[in-house]
């Protein structure tokens, strides 16, 4: 054994050194993409744009697991020495971070242009396409879908049958700073209070609140129109309310892509920028099985009736500009409390 | 829990009466008030799961014996079935445990005792087959015949103290280490414990890491638990310091009465783990279809990203292995000193950290001028996968060792030399020497490749492994490829370490001719 | 000329700390059979230990020149805790030695050892007189040109003794093996052994013939590693043996004979037959001395205050004025 682990270790050293050279050889002239999104249809997308325009892409996935500290931190932390070209985040407020701390690089190609202008930096950083609203599932075997009642129960009800996702994360910190900018921090802190103390159900995250809603622990509670699609789609007894805030806003969260400063490949980035925002890209995802809604102009014919529906509701979407200064002090209080 | 809130409500509550000011000593030490806040959280967390993971390792210690001791008394068709259900149970990554089981979950985060609870016994069904093997490979230091003289001198009856101390050392290094073993796994766990929403100092740390958190911060969180890993770890060590590491004494005496209460309970506790944390996972992704098998074996990524968290897993696993065999061969005459458990200690800490600051801390390390040359290299990856793996190889490189008489392995050895007894030599061998060896490496290997923290974090771009991708697939509810993509990924190392012990007829004579001529 | 087989220079073995369990040792072991005695913890097998490789030197050197000569293989070992296999049978312990051609011969020495009703059972089912009966087995059935073996006896019970010595030492001279062992006990080696290597304190105290160690020992405490001894320091040889002597004589029990003689010097203050001997307590008429005597008894039987003169071999006795 003295000799021959030694001799296994440099073997398998050697595999792996000879398997980076080859690999990083041929993805020289490649665009490394960042991406947040859903691996299946991303890889599916990203494929489409190498065929048409022959830029090969290299992408790094995000994972529920290490969310905490994921892409957005790991571009922070590369900030003086990028490797990343393009970054496709799934949600808002970590671009928006990005942008503070000078990470990206504005491009108004025409993608940008197509895209409304509360969905994008007015700077050109980031812009926003595709998107999920924030939405109630609830569980037509428990109660029926009333926006009256759920206001209610909210308000004054028994929250044990309420789940929501820990909110330190993705679409439901997002949720939570739209929160604070409407009902301001002192507000907000005190309707979580009350919350916890009506004991509702914090869970790990969106499809764990779809699940316990659609199996039937919990009669209704927060997640994304993805989730519940992907609830529907498992033929569970779920419908699905917008989440209005008391200003009658929905929550519209867009997939957001951005450039990375100091990227050596610069027109390959802007063109997989200008193609992630166009109309082709937002049919295929509305098509997609988390039909996410698209935000720019697009044939009503091309995409499903009921993401049709869904995007009258982002329409009415709270304007999210407010929230790059709200996330901070909303993350920080809620890691101290939670 | 209670204890606990009660101490650190005292806490607060002078802490609120000074107006929310630190106490001088935090202070002085430079603590800002946040960092106490979040310090204080982890401490609150670690006293809150350390019950929990006590319960759990005298629970699954206690059965672990029975089955142990079972396995020791039955024919060899019982022993291998056994031995395959605990590695069934072993070798399920925690994800599919965790999709399968956070639906019970749900119904009990209401009540949390409970949901900690149900997760205690998911924990403990996981962990008894690493029990097993070390109950089943470390004998006890004193025999059968010598716990009955203890008993007929009368000194055994004479106070619950001496009773208790002779228990310790009465059931040795085996069970003490399983224990501690047990212990620590659980302690650490984090997968599992994210999906039943428990209050775990793991899943306390990854929300904290949550918007960024500066390294420094992270790991200054990690002391308490591991100041608690360590300490266990010391306290092992130092009880056990006059015990030679490589005893040329007759291993004792096997118990080999026959129990069929104990036999029972082994069948029943196998099968109990096997269908709770096999078959109904299984059961649970095979529902969500097999048309994900074409969709996953369709492009090249699967068989790419697979091979390459299995050659990663491999090699760091034959790293921790190597290292640890030369600490322990160094450290092995002359028992435990101080300095001795100073070295061993040092080497251990970064490992008993956790995947997440390990990952977190490579990642700091890689980003300093000079370093930040090798990032995208598979070094970092390959340092982190080592470190972790560091203790828990070292550690059972010391529980395993003399399991047998060192003089039958050297008959063996020495009848390789014989064309006649070679093919007996070389199968004894592997029964003797390198089953053990095979088995360390492979507890060491699993939970490795297992791991999404570190390979999420410092994989290169170019060599992304397996396991990060299946937690994206389960975010964005792609259960049909997800269930095919677990599947696959798990049968692939199952197969080759198959392949490795039905090819160990034809290694291990290769194996023992090398040693023999170092 | 006997061909030399190990060659020890300097080599010893460190123990706890950096005291030596095997002091420097530079001794020569050739073919033929070769007996290593000494007490307990006298480093018997780490000496043992060294020749057969289980233990590398921790200083010195060791040098092994072993002729296959026809043999399956150099060398086997039977250590003091048999060191066995713990998952295998009997039977199979046997076989994966023997391999196929070897399978009439190791069932022969089933019968031979008592083992073959056992032959189905593990060796933790076995007593430790069959464990040790199994290794010893186990080893010839190697068929190494030198066997090597841990006090192989010291388990099995004295009816059996006597047999097996016979079968181990029979097979090694039949078949011209070269079989080196240590032992407590005297007989097995008196008659068996060609050369003779007293250890003490992890020294050693003597190598060479047995039969010089037997008749002519450098020391009482060597010569006791054959049997008891009647030494006489040159003080006492003229008081017990009634003539001067300037180096100290030895005689062994059968040299040395016991009889009742109403003119002798001597006289019994106390007499016993051990099983092997008689041990007599025997007290000097004038100086009022006294001291034990080991001899072989011819079946007499004294009594306390019988006067008695000691003969020895040469048919003389103590109360001669030159023997």
């Amino acid at each position: 054994m003295k000799k021959i682990v030694p001799v296994l270790i440099t073997v398998l050293a050697v595999i792996i050194a000879v398997a980076y050279f080859a690999m990083s050889s041929r993805a020289q002239d490649s665009l490394v993409v960042y991406c947040a999104h859903d691996s299946v249809f991303a890889a599916d997308i990203l494929a489409k744009f190498e065929k048409k325009t022959g830029i090969k892409i290299v992408p790094m996935y995000d994972t529920e697991a290490t969310k905490s500290l994921g892409l957005v931190e790991m571009l922070k932390a590369e900030k003086k020495s990028p490797r990343c070209d393009v970054f496709w985040n799934n949600e808002l407020l970590g671009i928006m971070e990005l942008k503070k701390e000078g990470v990206l690089e504005a491009y108004k190609g025409e993608g940008y242009d197509r895209i409304p202008a509360k969905f994008k930096d007015p700077e050109g950083c980031w812009a926003g396409f595709a998107s999920r609203l924030r939405v109630y599932i609830i569980n037509t075997d428990k109660m029926k879908p009333d926006e009256k009642e759920i206001k209610n129960r909210f308000a004054a009800g028994d929250l044990s049958r309420v789940s929501i996702a820990k909110p330190l994360y993705g679409t439901t910190l997002t949720h939570y700073c739209c929160l604070w900018s409407e009902y301001g921090e002192v507000k907000l802190k005190r309707m979580h209070d009350d919350w916890i103390a009506r004991k509702i159900m914090i869970v790990n995250g969106n499809a764990a609140s779809k699940d316990a809603v659609s199996g039937g622990s919990c009669d209704f509670g927060w997640t994304d129109t993805d989730d519940y699609f992907e609830a529907k789609d498992d033929k569970k007894p779920v419908a699905v309310l917008p989440v209005r805030l008391d200003s009658g806003k929905t929550i519209c969260i867009p997939n957001t892509v951005a450039v990375i400063k100091g990227t050596q490949k610069l027109e390959k980035a802007k063109k997989l920028v200008d193609y992630l925002l166009s109309e082709e890209c937002e049919v295929v995802l509305a098509n997609s099985k988390s039909r996410q809604i698209p935000l720019g102009p697009v044939d009503e014919k091309k995409i499903p009736e009921e993401v049709w529906e869904l995007k009258k509701w982002a329409d009415e979407g709270i304007s999210l500009s407010e929230l790059s200064d709200i996330y901070p002090k909303c993350i920080q209080w809620l890691k101290e409390k939670l | 829990m209670k204890v606990a809130s009660a101490l650190f409500s005292a806490k607060h509550a002078s802490q609120k009466k000074s107006g929310n000011k630190l106490p001088h000593s935090k202070v002085r030490q430079g603590l800002t008030k946040r960092e106490y806040k979040l310090t204080n959280k982890i401490i609150f967390d670690c006293l809150g799961i350390l019950p929990y993971c006590i319960l759990v390792s005298f629970l699954v210690t206690i059965a672990g014996r029975h089955v142990s001791r079972f396995m020791h008394a039955c024919e060899i068709r019982g022993k291998i079935i056994v031995f395959c259900m605990l590695l069934g149970i072993y070798f399920v990554p925690a994800i599919a445990v965790g999709c399968c089981w956070s639906k019970v979950s749900y119904d009990l985060l209401r009540h949390p005792p409970l949901n900690n609870i149900f997760y205690s016994l998911l924990i403990s069904m996981k962990l008894l087959p690493v029990s097993v093997m070390v109950l089943y490979f470390v004998p006890q230091t004193i025999s059968e015949q010598g716990k009955f003289c203890m008993e007929l001198t009368g000194e055994y009856s004479k106070s619950s103290f001496s009773r208790i101390l002779f228990a310790i050392r009465n059931t040795g290094r085996g069970f003490n280490a399983s224990l501690l073993v047990v212990f620590l796994l659980a302690f650490s766990e984090f997968d599992i414990a994210s999906f039943l929403s428990v209050k775990h100092w793991t899943v306390s740390l990854f929300d904290l890491n949550a918007g960024g958190l500066p390294v420094i911060e992270s790991v200054k969180l990690c002391i308490f638990p591991v100041f608690i890993e360590l300490t266990l770890i010391l306290v092992f060590l130092f009880f056990y310091r006059n015990e030679k590491w490589l005893k040329k004494n007759e291993a004792s005496e096997l118990d080999l009465k026959k129990r069929p209460v104990e036999n029972y309970f082994s069948w029943i506790i196998s099968f109990t783990g096997l269908i709770m944390l096999m078959m109904l996972p299984l059961l649970a992704l095979l529902r969500n279809g097999t048309g994900g098998f074409s969709l996953v074996l369709d492009g090249n990524w699967f068989i790419k990203e697979t091979m390459t968290g299995i050659i990663f897993a491999l090699t760091s696993s034959l790293l921790a292995f190597y290292v640890s065999g030369i600490v322990f061969h160094r450290f092995a005459h002359g028992g435990m000193t101080l300095q001795k458990i100073f070295a061993i200690s040092t080497l251990m800490l970064p490992g008993l950290m956790g995947t997440l600051p390990i990952a977190l801390v490579m990642l700091f390390l890689f980003q300093m001028p000079g370093l930040v040359l090798l990032r995208d290299t598979p070094l970092p990856l390959l340092a982190a996968m080592t470190l972790f793996q560091l203790p828990y190889a070292l550690f059972l490189r010391y529980a395993f060792s003399s399991i047998v008489q060192e003089e039958s392995v050297f008959i063996a050895e020495s009848a390789l030399h014989s064309e006649v007894s070679r093919k007996g030599a070389a199968e004894i061998l592997w029964r003797l020497k390198y089953a053990v060896k095979f088995c360390i490496f492979f507890i060491i290997f699993i939970p490795t490749y297992f791991d999404i923290s570190i390979s999420a974090v410092l994989s290169p771009p170019t060599m992304p492994t397996v396991f990060p991708r299946l937690y994206n697939l389960l975010h964005y509810g792609q259960n049909e490829k997800l269930s095919a993509t677990i599947l696959l990924s798990v049968i692939m190392p199952v197969a080759i370490f198959l392949i490795l012990i039905a090819c160990s007829r034809i290694i291990v004579p290769i194996l023992a001719t090398e040693e023999k001529n170092c | 000329m006997q061909n030399i087989i190990w060659k020890l220079e300097g080599a010893g073995l460190y123990g706890a700390g950096k005291d030596r369990r095997l002091h420097p040792t530079s001794i020569e072991i050739r073919n033929g059979i070769t007996a290593i005695v000494g007490h307990s913890g006298s480093g018997k097998t780490s000496l043992l230990n060294l020749l057969t490789g289980f233990e590398k030197p921790d200083f010195g050197t060791v040098r092994r020149n072993i002729d296959m000569n026809g043999f399956k293989t150099e060398l086997f070992w039977s250590p003091h805790n048999g060191g066995l296999w713990p998952h295998l049978t009997v039977e199979q312990h046997l076989a994966v030695v023997a391999g196929k051609h070897g399978v009439e011969f190791s069932n022969t020495l089933l019968e031979e050892f008592e083992l073959s009703d056992r032959r189905d059972k593990r060796p933790g089912e076995l007593s430790r007189g069959e464990c040790s009966r199994l290794s010893i087995a186990r080893a010839i059935t190697a068929d190494p040109a030198v066997l090597v073996f841990d006090e192989p006896l010291v388990n099995i019970d004295s009816s059996r003794r006597r047999k097996n010595w016979k079968m181990i030492v029979g097979h090694a001279r039949e078949k011209s093996k070269s079989l080196v062992y240590s032992t407590h006990s005297p007989s097995h080696i008196i008659g068996s052994a060609d050369a003779v290597i007293c250890i003490s304190g992890g020294k050693i105290i003597y190598d060479g013939s047995v039969e010089k160690l037997y008749l002519d020992p450098p020391s009482e405490e060597v010569a006791s590693y054959l049997g008891e001894v009647n030494w006489f320091v040159p003080e006492e040889c003229q008081v017990w043996l009634g003539r001067s002597s300037e180096k100290p004589l030895s005689f062994r029990p059968e040299h040395l004979k016991i009889s009742g003689s109403e003119e002798g010097l001597l006289k019994i203050r106390k007499y016993g037959f051990d099983g092997e001997m008689a041990v007599a307590e025997l007290v000097e008429s004038s100086t009022g001395r006294s001291r034990t005597f080991f001899s072989r008894t011819d079946g007499c039987h004294f009594r306390e205050g019988d006067r008695v003169e000691i003969k020895f071999k040469n048919g003389k006795s103590n109360g001669d004025p030159a023997n």
